[in-house]
């Protein structure tokens, strides 16, 4: 059944043209990030690991979450509209289905945009003329930065669903990614979800600054399991507001 | 007109948008209570020039989001509803769409207005020394007020003319982002975006003594040319948007 929901969840997506907003979004740290290393190339020694702190400088602090949260917004928007509330909760289906459904296309989008914001590093790296690959090590963090954002992701889709406005959780995000900021350098990102995507791309550092992958990983277990079972409660026991 | 003004407000009633930009106020506060922790200035003198430089930054930063989604949620009203049509059967156009833009600007002339309390009351609070000059105060009102003005404009627009709220709040997103970055990357080619004058009408800059770590602010000259580019722009804009909506109307082809 889950298989099915998640066929559902595509197809509803279609003609939405999200990924035009995923495709461009992220080149503009891009060749923000690549201008700004260029200009202060004499003290950035470290060459890709320099190029990646410019580069994630201010995707992973204020935009990596806002984007996710556009996405979740939009795949709630579909249910609140026209009042598919009604249609969506008389499906023979598990409610549980439908939120891990829609949380699937949720966590494929932060890796594919991670994977994205990946290709568009390596590009600017030799455009500014850095010699051989990135280093295999900023794929990890890239991945692992995915896997914070899955935590994001689990939250802003309780959001949307709660909150019926289409805005309203993105601003959220964002607030929270800034919050998030602030949260890592005062050393509790480990507490706050927002934090976790940052923490995990080891935005603008140019040595891997996570102390604790333990640590990490039992932060984003706690959060993922936490917010999924508060959206598949909600869905259970709230009624429909169509 | 005033029962149309009267209407605009009836359809944003226990919709809570003035929740949107107290958040940000609330969010803006708890920054700077933060940031001054780590903030070394030379003289107590700078406080001022320090609070002005860090709120015209985090202006830059927040306000084209919540501009985007101030504006989203007042257009997204008609087009959920799709009560455009219906509207201009006993409603200008015109009139229509200079409610909706005045509407968001009391929210935007709102937030500005409980901006400059907040930082009274926070300087107030930290015991900054002397007060805001009148120069600041005209200069802070150019940069953050009017510039929020023709953030409000692209952004009314853009949410009055698509149906999938998504492009307007991705443009906002990304004006946040260019905004940032004129701060960091200065050039000529960012005279023609609007989120970048947050940026050109600066009026305070900052010199960092790697050595000591401080920071000194001093005073910047205007730049007269962003600000004509400004005030010729925002009214040009104006006309040219509600001409815009008058003729293609959403929902009424």
């Amino acid at each position: 059944m889950l298989t099915a929901c998640i066929k559902t969840e595509q197809m509803k997506l279609k003609h939405s043209h999200l990924w035009l907003v995923f495709l461009a979004i992220p080149l503009l740290p891009t060749v923000l990030g690549a201008g700004n290393y260029v200009n202060n190339i004499g003290i950035l020694k470290s060459e890709w690991y320099s190029l990646w702190t410019q580069h994630s400088l201010f995707y992973a602090n204020f935009f990596y979450g806002p984007l996710i949260a556009i996405y979740c917004s939009y795949i709630w928007r579909v249910e609140h509209l026209n009042y598919n509330w009604n249609s969506l909760m008389t499906m023979p289906t598990a409610e549980r289905d439908i939120f891990l459904a829609k949380l699937f296309l949720a966590l494929r989008c932060t890796v594919i945009l991670q994977l994205w914001v990946g290709v568009l590093f390596a590009i600017s790296g030799k455009l500014v003329g850095l010699q051989g690959l990135p280093p295999l090590e900023i794929l990890l963090w890239l991945l692992r930065g995915s896997l914070g954002g899955m935590v994001t992701a689990a939250l802003q889709l309780v959001l949307s669903m709660v909150i019926r406005s289409f805005a309203l959780p993105i601003a959220i995000a964002l607030l929270g990614s800034v919050a998030g900021f602030l949260m890592t350098s005062s050393g509790y990102g480990m507490i706050w979800p927002y934090s976790l995507m940052m923490m995990g791309m080891n935005a603008n550092k140019n040595t891997d600054a996570l102390s604790s992958p333990v640590g990490f990983a039992a932060a984003l277990c706690v959060f993922l399991v936490l917010f999924i079972s508060m959206g598949i409660w909600y869905l259970k026991h709230k009624d429909v507001h169509a | 007109m005033l029962r149309e003004w009267k209407t605009e407000w009836m359809k944003v009633r226990r919709r809570r948008i003035a929740l949107v930009p107290a958040a940000f106020l609330l969010f803006t506060f708890l920054w700077i209570s933060w940031a001054i922790r780590s903030a070394h200035m030379e003289s107590n003198e700078e406080n001022w020039k320090w609070l002005l430089m860090c709120l015209g930054l985090i202006n830059t930063l927040l306000m084209p989001t919540m501009i985007a989604m101030i504006a989203s949620r007042l257009c997204d009203v008609e087009l959920k509803g799709n009560t455009l049509k219906l509207l201009c059967t006993m409603e200008q156009k015109g009139h229509l769409f200079d409610m909706k833009l005045l509407t968001g600007a009391v929210y935007v002339s709102g937030y500005m207005a409980a901006e400059l309390v907040m930082m009274l009351v926070f300087a107030g609070l930290h015991g900054f020394a002397g007060g805001m000059t009148q120069r600041h105060l005209m200069c802070f009102l150019l940069q953050s007020g009017f510039v929020s003005l023709g953030v409000l404009l692209v952004q009314m627009l853009l949410s009055l003319f698509s149906v999938n709220q998504i492009l307007p709040l991705a443009v906002g997103l990304a004006g946040s982002f260019l905004g940032l970055f004129s701060w960091f990357l200065s050039s000529p080619l960012w005279r023609p975006v609007v989120w970048a004058y947050y940026n050109l009408l600066g009026y305070i800059g900052q010199n960092w003594d790697e050595s000591t770590r401080i920071v000194s602010y001093y005073e910047v000259p205007m730049d007269w040319s962003a600000v004509i580019t400004l005030l010729v722009v925002l009214p040009l804009g104006y006309i040219l948007g509600r001409q815009l909506f008058i003729r293609r109307t959403p929902g009424c082809d």
